[in-house]
């Protein structure tokens, strides 16, 4: 394996990083929406929403950070 | 989704346990139901709406008394709508909303009908907007009346609500809301954790300058929607100058109208000539600005060329060979120090690089180009700075013109009404022209804001270096931003060409049914929607042709939401397929726009009812859609009056009488009667 197919396996690999936190956002996105659509048409009580996406938010903040501390582990 | 069946039982005016079957059929997909004034023609529609969302229309009148007064009086408690339907795939449904009088709640039931077992759903709320969102429903559970307001003057908001609720943004925009709210308040979180203070300067900066761009597009949204308020106003008032009595005034108006479309074709040119000066100075700099320079240059080179030293008569190489190899070209010997090899030597002196002859003459070349230009440009600006100047003299002499017309109509001592008139027109111009003032003000402040926002957000990620919980809502102000994104793009996305949809949709039924050569247009920014003539003037609508844009407008919002069925992504609702269910959709349309708008409605829509009292169906409506009734009924009034010698009060169909009222019966209400074809 030359140094370049090397280089070309690591930029796949930051790319598919790249591409999964954008999809973990997309993710994030639809469920906070899903939130806003039974609240709204009133399957789920008004006053739970906001700490709910609050909830959602933190959490996926959270699972982020985990997900580099594991990265940066891996790549050391 | 087809409804099948309704049943209302002690549902307002109608006693007891009624039910109506719809038809289902591809073909014969129209259900008439006729209703006289005050049978329960607008009860029937908002028994559905009820039953689906314990919603009701805004004409529904004394919305909370649901339960039928002579059921109360009678001790009863209860009352119910049931509606079984089948979805696009053939599933069968049956709901079914109770109301409780006694404590004032409602019991909501859905059943999936299998094989005659009922299998309750869990969710039924969620259930039955992922059917038919309920945003949406009132375009398919649609109440006819007061329908030509919808694209009447000054309701754009209307147009634009109804257009964001069947592209599904209503969700969308309520998160993207809670996500702006909650990023505000991780934004107060972050400030008081930091201490140096750097970050959250920045911070307050980010948030102030998102707050200007808001306002910012506020002031833009709500100025055109003035600007246009008064540009409909204008136009109104010349009108009825035009239309004048006073044959003065009248003249006085026609030749303002001549002479402001003169205006506005001289400001054109004169903005035109301003572009093409901006271009003819980035064209022609060089030229201009290096015109004495080259002609420096042209006059040395042009000296050397008259003493004979450009072009050189020797090529410098070749007297330096022949110096070199001691040996002349005819072959003879020269050797250094003879008077031969002095002599070639001294031809150094006039002798020339070619290579440098070369660029020298090229320069030559582009100088004459520069000169040419020089001379061309002189030309181009000189006639663009006259363009310049006649549009302005002629620009301040319409001006002056138009000034000096209107101070002969507001001094007509004809009528006071045409001095009000002149007055109102000149305050609504001054108006509108402040607000184009302040429109382009606030369109300048927010690029330049948006540009600032964008500078300052990355110097923010430029410090941005924390830790410990100064990280984790920095993070979590990250995290809102992307949300943020992601909503608002998919809102941009799906809003770019709406405007263009809507209004293709609506001209494509318009064509086949108004009898002018009319157009719909769009305002794209007060989304009010208007018919134009063939010159794109507005037209000034009469109260049918209102009713037909705006009917035109509701089937396009129907098609589009079928088109949006299967809309994915989850981020905006899908449309629905459903029943377009109304009530007296036809006010003040003439007898042949009745007829072909009740022909259309079920060609693009799978399942039809039509509320209709006699003067709505009778004639063109019953003629262009009788072949495609399916089922028919009629709504009788029952009262325990005695007659009192009142006319009999029937309907015909078919040939057919039938009552529509009976007298001295045991209870107030309405009884649902096959009619027609139907009765067996």
């Amino acid at each position: 394996m030359t140094d370049y197919d090397i280089k070309q396996i690591f930029n796949e690999a930051v790319q598919r990083v790249g591409n999964s936190n954008q999809d973990s956002y997309e993710e994030l996105t639809r469920e906070i929406v899903s939130i806003e659509r039974k609240t709204y048409y009133g399957a789920e009580p008004d006053h739970r929403r906001l700490a709910r996406i609050r909830e959602l938010i933190q959490m996926h903040v959270k699972n982020e950070a985990e997900k580099n501390e594991n990265y940066k582990a891996c790549t050391k | 989704m087809k409804i099948i069946k309704l049943a209302l039982s002690n549902f307002r005016q109608f006693y007891g346990k009624q039910e109506i079957k719809f038809s289902t059929d591809d073909y014969k997909n129209i259900t008439l139901v006729h209703a006289e004034n005050g049978t329960g023609k607008t009860a029937l529609l908002n028994s559905i709406l009820w039953c689906f969302y314990e919603k009701t229309t805004e004409n529904f009148k004394e919305r909370t008394k649901i339960l039928n007064t002579s059921a109360k009086a009678e001790g009863i408690t209860r009352c119910s709508v049931e509606i079984e339907f089948e979805t696009d795939k053939g599933k069968l449904f049956y709901v079914r909303r109770t109301l409780h009088s006694s404590n004032g709640n409602t019991k909501f039931q859905i059943f999936e009908i299998d094989d005659n077992h009922y299998k309750p759903i869990d969710n039924p709320i969620s259930f039955i907007n992922s059917v038919i969102p309920r945003d949406i429903s009132s375009y398919f559970f649609f109440q006819g009346e007061g329908i030509g307001k919808i694209t009447s003057t000054s309701s754009g908001s209307k147009v634009k609500e109804a257009l964001k609720q069947i592209l599904g943004f209503t969700i969308a925009e309520k998160a993207l809301e809670d996500i702006k709210a909650i990023k505000k308040s991780y934004y107060s979180q972050f400030k008081k954790l930091d201490k140096k203070g750097e970050l959250s300067t920045l911070a307050n900066s980010i948030q102030q300058l998102e707050s200007d761009i808001e306002k910012n597009k506020k002031t833009i949204d709500d100025t055109s929607k003035a600007i246009n308020h008064y540009e409909n106003k204008i136009k109104d008032i010349e009108n009825k100058l035009s239309c004048s009595n006073s044959e003065l005034v009248k003249n006085l108006q026609s030749q303002r109208i001549q002479i402001e479309s003169f205006l506005k074709k001289e400001k054109q040119r004169l903005q035109q000539a301003e572009k093409d000066k901006i271009r003819l100075v980035s064209q022609y700099a060089t030229s201009v600005f290096g015109f004495e320079l080259s002609q420096k240059a042209m006059d040395f080179i042009d000296e050397k060329e008259y003493k004979g030293t450009i072009p050189s008569p020797y090529n410098e190489q070749l007297v330096k060979d022949i110096l070199e190899q001691c040996q002349c070209i005819c072959g003879a010997k020269i050797n250094p120090g003879t008077q031969a090899y002095n002599n070639i030597h001294e031809l150094l002196k006039s002798a020339g690089d070619p290579q440098l002859e070369s660029r020298i003459l090229k320069a030559r070349s582009q100088l004459s180009v520069l000169a040419q230009d020089s001379s061309k440009a002189k030309d181009a600006i000189r006639k663009n700075a006259d363009i310049i100047n006649a549009a302005e003299e002629n620009i301040q002499e319409y001006k002056n013109q138009l000034e000096e017309i209107s101070k002969k109509i507001a001094g007509t001592e004809s009528e006071e009404k045409i001095k009000e008139l002149e007055k109102n027109l000149m305050s609504a111009k001054q108006k509108r022209d402040q607000d184009i003032q302040v429109k382009a003000r606030a369109e300048r402040d927010k690029e330049s804001a948006n540009n600032e926002l964008m500078k300052k957000r990355q110097e923010y990620q430029r410090l941005n270096t924390f830790t410990g919980e100064l990280k984790k809502y920095q993070d979590l102000i990250n995290c809102t931003e992307n949300i943020e994104k992601k909503l608002q793009s998919t809102l941009d996305e799906f809003n770019k060409d709406i405007h263009t949809i809507i209004i293709n949709k609506v001209n494509k039924y318009l064509e086949k049914f108004v009898r002018q050569d009319y157009k719909a247009k769009l305002n794209p920014n007060t989304y009010e929607i208007r018919l134009i003539d063939s010159y794109n003037d507005v037209v000034a609508e009469s109260e049918g042709q209102s009713l037909l844009l705006s009917l035109t407008f509701i089937s396009s919002l129907i098609e589009l939401s079928r088109e949006r069925k299967n809309a994915s992504g989850q981020l905006l609702t899908p449309g629905a397929v459903a029943p377009f269910i109304v009530d007296a959709p036809f006010g003040d349309l003439d007898n042949k726009y009745k007829g072909n708008i009740a022909k259309k409605i079920p060609e693009s829509v799978n399942q039809v009812v039509f509320f209709l009292s006699s003067s709505h169906w009778q004639g063109a409506v019953e003629q262009n859609i009788r072949e495609k009734i399916g089922m028919e009924y009629n709504l009788v009034l029952e009262e325990t009056a005695p007659n009192n010698g009142k006319q009999d009060d029937f309907i015909t169909i078919l040939g057919e009488k039938y009552e529509t009222v009976r007298y001295n019966q045991g209870v107030n209400r309405t009884v649902i009667n096959k009619v027609g074809d139907y009765v067996q």
